[in-house]
């Protein structure tokens, strides 16, 4: 039941981190209230802050709901069935609270219409350049930290090589530490990469426009700091991350990595906020209209496709642009589709494991996996009462399946295909390699073992 | 000092930075000597063509109102020039044109000059 709360808390944990971002919306930042720009005299009107609370109540009740909602899987007993649910959970998670965010954007933009709030500088959207502001360079990047990080990375996949040389663990190792190091060294490429991002023009305050340019371009830097620090910690860990004492240690790495994020992310909004409190009293810059319902950037005079968000540190699509769009599209596509992944895991996990014993060979299917035991190749054969720690190093890992390579105790690496729930598991050892098998009671491991000798 | 590029006006979007250009510089927004964004840093902000800016800075180099340097980079010029283009004595023209087909007397035309020149009648 605790790998079960741990696993809905996986999926879960999303939710309250997208009710506080949600909910930091109704801080005026640059002008910016729920994706729409205001002038400063309207942001204290009584109707504004009518619609915030209503917004902030509604969102609220739909973020509690959904938190709570997949609570009672924890009695479930499939893992698939699980992920399953939450797949399909997922999608409301993800849509309802835009849904929330889109009526209040529309509301207050109805109230905008209603009420002439515009920007001195017209009504219909423009873009806006700050001429002084892209001449000066607000914020430069420091990039010996990245150097240093992506110096480190090879220094330690260079000494994994020479470690774990000959040892059945290199190829897990390196696949695992190389692919936490491919982190590491895009980190720095991608800070170069956003802090060339379009300058901050808020108004006519050159001064303003540049301290908030380089607060942006200063919480990518951090960002983007932790990430290369964190995947090259990560990376370091990767021999003993497939343990108890691993998988503990990524929980408590992953959660600190999430509260430094969100530190920073809610630095910079806070840095936005404090910055620009007294803006929106003279002319400012009004984007309202290429955003749609205060969420969605579409632009077609913008060749960007990347585009900073409006208040924070994350960027959008742009899309008007075929890239753009196709970025959208793939990813709504990917959440959509999430379900089916729970399908295919289901099928995983309660399919029969079959198994054929002939003179020459012994053949043990499940779905789509065989693996075929010549009968001469077999060296001892064991039949064990209980399951020894098992930790996965590929394939299928649920509550009634395990399936793939595992590191399992007093064994080594061993092919496994069982339940782990079972009573007896059979124990076959070739010259290459080590087998494991249940099978969930249809077939009796003593007698296989008997045949097998 | 901000320029605006409405992607919707009939204006090229070159013309309407040549402009606004211009016009920063005759109101003191922008200063003799005063560095200009480079070509490439301007496209990028108002994610235009760079040809779109080239042209635009070409032009206002040809007409004297900045200096491009291959090193130095743009900058409005030091000296601003005395003779008015070809083109700003056309459109003058064909303002003064619709003005009189209007019935406006040259002292009535005279008294809107000095008030736009002065920045009042956009007031």
């Amino acid at each position: 039941m605790l790998m079960n709360l741990f696993l809905v808390a996986c999926f879960a944990c999303v939710m309250p981190i997208m009710y506080a971002v949600m909910r930091n919306e109704v801080k005026p930042k640059k002008n910016i209230v729920l994706g729409v720009t205001l002038p400063l005299q309207a942001r204290e009107d009584a109707r504004v802050q009518a619609v915030c609370k209503n917004y902030t109540h509604t969102l609220g009740w739909v973020s509690l709901t959904l938190t709570l909602l997949p609570l009672p899987l924890v009695f479930v007993r499939y893992t698939s069935v699980i992920i399953l649910v939450m797949c399909m959970w997922m999608i409301p998670a993800i849509a309802l609270p835009m849904v929330v965010y889109g009526k209040a954007n529309r509301r207050l933009l109805r109230l905008k219409k209603e009420n002439g709030w515009f920007s001195p500088l017209g009504e219909k959207a423009a873009v806006v350049v700050d001429l002084a502001a892209a001449v000066k360079e607000p914020f430069v990047l420091k990039k010996t930290q990245f150097v240093l990080t992506a110096a480190l990375s090879v220094a330690h996949l260079l000494f994994c090589l020479w470690f774990f040389r000959g040892k059945e663990d290199l190829l897990y190792i390196l696949l695992a530490a190389g692919s936490l190091a491919l982190f590491v060294w895009l980190s720095g490429p991608m800070c170069a990469f956003l802090v060339r991002r379009k300058a901050e023009t808020v108004g006519e305050n050159t001064n303003l426009n540049i301290a908030l340019t380089r607060v942006r371009r200063e919480g990518w830097y951090h960002m983007w700091l932790l990430l290369a620090w964190s995947m090259l910690a990560m990376q370091v860990l990767v021999p003993v991350l497939d343990t108890w004492l691993g998988l503990a240690v990524m929980v408590i790495f992953t959660a600190v990595l999430l509260v430094a994020s969100m530190s920073i992310e809610f630095r910079l909004r806070g840095r936005q906020q404090t910055l620009t409190t007294q803006s929106g009293a003279d002319a400012y810059t009004d984007e309202d209209e290429y955003w749609l319902f205060g969420q969605f950037y579409y632009n077609k005079n913008d060749s960007h496709v990347i585009v900073n968000n409006r208040v924070g540190a994350n960027t959008s699509v742009n899309l008007a642009r075929p890239a753009g769009a196709a970025v959208m599209i793939i990813s709504a596509l990917l959440i959509l589709l999430l379900p089916l992944l729970g399908v295919w895991m289901i099928g995983e996990e309660l399919s029969p494991i079959e198994c054929t014993v002939t003179a020459e060979a012994l053949v043990v299917q499940q779905g789509m996996s065989t693996y075929a035991i010549e009968t001469e190749d077999v060296t001892h054969v064991e039949v064990l009462d209980d399951l020894p720690e098992a930790s996965k190093r590929w394939g299928s890992n649920f509550s009634h399946l395990y399936k793939g390579s595992f590191k399992v105790e007093g064994h080594g690496t061993c092919e496994v295909l069982l339940d782990p729930t079972d009573d007896e598991f059979l124990l076959i050892e070739t010259e290459k390699k080590t087998y494991i098998f249940s099978f969930r009671g249809e077939m009796d491991a003593s007698e296989l073992a008997e045949q097998l000798q | 000092m901000l320029i605006h590029l409405d992607f919707n006006s009939e204006v090229p979007i070159y013309r309407q930075i040549r402009d606004q250009i211009v016009r920063g510089i005759a109101e003191g927004a922008l200063q003799p000597g005063e560095r200009l964004p480079s070509v490439r840093a301007l496209a990028d902000e108002a994610g235009i063509n760079m040809m779109t800016v080239s042209k635009s800075y070409q032009l206002l180099k040809q007409e004297g109102y900045i200096t491009l340097g291959r090193r130095s980079g743009a900058a409005v010029a030091q000296t601003q020039p005395k003779t008015l283009a070809e083109k700003t004595m056309a459109d003058l023209a064909r303002v003064v044109s619709e003005v009189r087909a209007a019935g406006w007397s040259e002292g009535e035309f005279a008294d809107l000059c000095r008030r736009v020149f002065q920045g009042e009648a956009e007031r």
